[in-house]
């Protein structure tokens, strides 16, 4: 009965919100930087679960495991489906060199401190605690894309290709964060209490490559007869099952096994833009039911999160200040970047969350504080980085729609102008990422 | 999967994952129904075929647990499907086919019912579990014989004519037929059981007090499946993407609070009251599709995702059917079978006749209502309940025969939809 109204209220919730969050309606920035950037979803999830009505409880979260699985790979391989190396060679190299750059910085700066950090606190053996230091620099590598857009339905700017600068940067970093994720789980893949194994891991790494590639072969296989839209669809629900399935059968990981599927079908299959277009459609439900997930499974306890929690922004915010600011200097685009540009890069969603569910899905025991930090760190980052990345445009660069009406000499021209305004040259997806 | 299964290079759990299992069935049963429709055989064969080969008593790539593991997703489908089957009903288009409809459903009913029971009263001699009862025991047990013989199962009937885009009066006649027989077939079983409760035990007398009860429980599910239908009008607005999948949310609620609310009233009340689930849904689509416009935008979202419902629905049917019930009760499965088609034939032809239908028609119906599946194993389910005594036995006889009823009627279903040629027809 309780699951029963769990899946009512989930339902309810996810169907809504996709209606509500992430959409392209003006609403004052203070008002979505606070409400409708994914964080609510979090909070209701919190309501929900233990902490709160305990309708999602332990019993219920545990039931909902084949679609975490399904939901991770679905995530991972919508990302791997936007990496089409003939689309991204078109792009200047700067994007890539400093958005690796920031990445690597932020991936550094915080697995060193959180590794220092847990030492303190907890009494695991060292490679766990380097795992769990690794797990954590990899989520706060990446940036979600909710307050850029937040920030360009409220503004318009006058220096665009930096606004493009960011919206690039945050769309690619997922894929190294994705990256260090799948190092981080290298380091120990036997499970927690296993010697690390340098055969293992490497053993670990070709696996998760093969868990990827051979769906997306059986995809590209099956998408090379004639097909009809509902076909194509079961290929890819199909495949994705098989894909999260099969890498979370041996404890792998499902998020990793799809962005590797994803790469692969983005490289060499023909259809793959209508994949991306069938995938992205179930992108926000998805992304809602894991902030709700997340939000019912946390055990808040005060204390020592409160304080790694802390370290954990504080340092996420150096390491992309520091970054973004030496690698725009080494690869210098040909148009201004302020100093602080990193500071704009501060924005945590959708990805780092994911990658915390699939280390809790695979590491339970110790994934559990790991949600403390990510849900407030999400928190505080969605709250101040609207305001963070405004600071990045002169005053005169940036014009308020709120405060000057915009003339309007064609309604179909201006709602193209809008729309570009709005996506911009975007790879792909997401404000929730 | 194989490696992972047999192999296990990485000693990991024996347990498989469920979404592994569902993610290996819909691309391997769509892979097998496609290599069987090149043989003119329909898909749904395939699925089925698929989830029997690949399961527990074949290449063993998943056990019996991780099918169980499936079960709500069995739930899903059958409300899905029943939504669809709903929505299919035209009263515009069946107002001039009533006739036929109405001679069909009486007279497969009674014909199949008393062929199929007076069969197994005459052959009760040489099954061994019906040799220990009187004449009015081995009636009572073959009633309940007839009674399931003259269930149907419209999820393959939906799945095979959504597969060959049929459309015409044979198939609306036919898809009709099947619907009113779910409902026909829920009173009429209530009453052969409970007369054979009677005539088996010998005791009590007889009343047909649970008959307004029975109408309640149609009443009932018809009154919230107009109501869900209301609510589904409304949100075929409000809703765009995720509307089937909000929809099939919705219908697999029903079916579980259904479920939990006759529970409920059974177990606090002691009121018998069960509410018809797939009643309510098929209701339900009927009302979206007779009580407003919206009726071909429902079908055509709802059509948008029906392929792997229908590729995950029949690889688990087929990956549940217990080849150790075939092997033990194959033969007598067999009889059943055969009597039950020819009775089929003739109540259809006889039907047809009745009711001035084309040649075309009358001669083919009786192909069209072969296929048996979820319906009567959910009435076989219900027997064993009520009659432990006899579930066993005659159970693992009608599994066998819906079994056989599950391989062959979507196979003779194909072939009659392109034999009167209504089949490809519904490009939409």
């Amino acid at each position: 009965m309780k699951l029963l109204l769990a899946i009512v209220i989930i339902l309810v919730v996810t169907v809504l919100g996709s209606r509500l969050t992430f959409l392209n309606r003006r609403l004052s920035m203070g008002f979505r930087s606070l409400l409708l950037t994914g964080t609510e979803y979090i909070f209701i999830g919190v309501l929900l679960g233990g902490m709160g009505l305990n309708v999602l409880d332990t019993d219920a979260i545990a039931k909902m495991e084949p679609f975490l699985v399904f939901g991770l790979c679905w995530i991972g391989f919508l990302f791997g489906l936007q990496f089409k190396v003939r689309q991204l060679k078109k792009l200047p190299g700067f994007y890539f060199t400093i958005s690796a750059g920031q990445a690597l910085a932020t991936f550094l700066f915080v697995s060193a401190a959180m590794y220092v950090v847990f030492q303190y606190y907890f009494d695991l053996p060292e490679t766990v605690l380097l795992m769990v230091a690794v797990t954590l620099g990899s989520a706060a590598s990446c940036t979600a894309q909710s307050s850029l857009g937040i920030v360009s339905k409220n503004y318009r700017f006058g220096n665009r290709r930096l606004l493009d600068l960011m919206r690039y940067v945050s769309g690619i970093d997922g894929f190294y964060a994705l990256v260090f994720f799948a190092l981080a789980l290298g380091i120990l893949p036997g499970g927690e209490t296993a010697p690390f194994d340098l055969y293992a891991s490497l053993k670990w790494f070709f696996a998760s490559l093969a868990m990827g590639i051979i769906p997306a072969l059986i995809l590209i296989s099956l998408s090379r007869v004639r097909f009809s839209s509902q076909e194509f669809f079961v290929f890819l629900i199909g495949t994705v099952m098989f894909c999260g399935g099969l890498s979370y059968q041996i404890r792998y990981s499902p998020l990793i096994a799809g962005l590797v599927c994803g790469l692969v079908t983005a490289n060499f299959c023909r259809h793959h833009l209508r994949a991306l277009s069938e995938v992205l459609q179930a992108e926000k439900p998805i992304y809602i039911i894991l902030l709700l997930l997340l939000g019912a499974s946390w055990n808040f306890k005060l204390g020592f999160s409160l304080i790694i929690t802390g370290v954990y922004f504080l340092v996420r915010v150096l390491g992309k200040f520091t970054g973004t600011f030496a690698a725009s200097r080494v690869f210098k685009p040909d148009f201004h970047v302020p100093a602080g540009l990193g500071l704009g890069l501060i924005s945590e969603g959708g990805l780092a969350v994911a990658i915390i569910i699939n280390f809790k899905l695979l590491y339970p025991a110790i994934g559990d504080s790991l949600i403390t930090v990510i849900i407030l760190a999400v928190f505080l980052n969605e709250l101040l980085s609207p305001w963070l990345i405004l600071f990045q445009f002169e005053k005169k660069e940036r014009v308020s729609i709120h405060t000057r009406p915009i003339p309007v000499y064609n309604k179909k021209e201006h709602k193209e102008k809008e729309k570009e305004q709005t996506h911009g040259p975007d790879t792909g997806s997401t404000e929730g990422r | 999967m194989a490696l992972v299964v047999y192999a296990n290079p990485f000693g990991l759990p024996e347990t498989v994952s469920p979404t592994l299992v569902l993610g290996f069935m819909l691309l391997a049963a769509y892979c097998i129904g496609f290599i069987l429709e090149q043989f003119g055989l329909p898909r749904i064969t395939g699925y089925i075929f698929a989830g029997l080969f690949l399961g527990p008593y074949f290449l063993n790539f998943y056990s019996n647990e991780a099918v169980k593991s499936l079960g709500f997703l069995n739930s899903l489908a059958l409300a899905f499907i029943a939504f669809c089957a709903g929505g299919e009903l035209q009263v515009g288009n069946l107002k001039n086919k009533l006739k036929s409809i109405l001679f069909l459903v009486a007279g497969q009913t009674i014909v199949v019912f008393l062929g199929v029971t007076l069969v197994v009263v005459a052959i009760s001699g040489f099954i061994p579990f019906m040799q220990g009862y009187d004449i009015a025991g081995k009636i009572a047990i073959s009633s309940i014989f007839g009674v399931i013989a003259v269930a149907r199962s419209p999820s393959s009937t939906i799945a095979v004519i959504s597969e060959t885009k049929a459309e015409g009066d044979y198939t609306d006649i036919v898809l009709s037929v099947t619907i009113a027989k779910d409902v026909v077939i829920i009173v009429f079983f209530a009453v052969v059981i409970s007369i054979s409760e009677v005539l088996l035990r010998g005791q009590g007398s007889f009343s047909l007090f649970f008959l307004p009860g029975l109408l309640l429980e149609i009443t009932a599910a018809f009154v919230l499946g107009f109501l869900l239908g209301k609510l589904i009008i409304f949100l075929i607005d409000k809703v765009k993407i995720e509307f089937p999948v909000v929809i099939t949310a919705v219908g697999f609620l029903v079916i579980k609070f259904s479920h939990l609310f006759g529970d409920y009233l059974n177990d606090i009340h002691n009121i018998h009251l069960n509410l018809e689930p797939l009643l309510i849904c098929m209701a339900a689509g009927f009302t979206v599709q007779n009580f407003s416009t919206y009726g071909h935008t429902f079908l055509d979202r709802m059509d948008n995702v029906s392929l792997p419902i229908y590729i995950g629905f029949f690889a688990i049917t087929g990956a549940s059917i217990n080849v150790d019930f075939l092997k033990t009760a194959w033969f007598l499965g067999l009889i059943i079978v055969i009597v039950r088609t020819v009775m089929l034939y003739a109540a259809s032809y006889i039907s047809g006749r009745l009711s001035c239908d084309p040649p075309r028609i009358y001669k083919n119906t009786w192909l069209g209502f072969i296929t048996q599946a979820g319906v009567s194993l959910g009435l076989l389910a219900e027997v064993a309940r009520r009659l432990p005594e006899i579930g066993i036995p005659i159970q693992t006889i009608l599994i066998a025969a819906i079994t056989l009823n599950q391989v062959i009627g979507p196979v003779a279903f194909k072939y009659a939809l392109f034999k009167v040629g209504e089949a490809g027809i519904n490009k939409k």
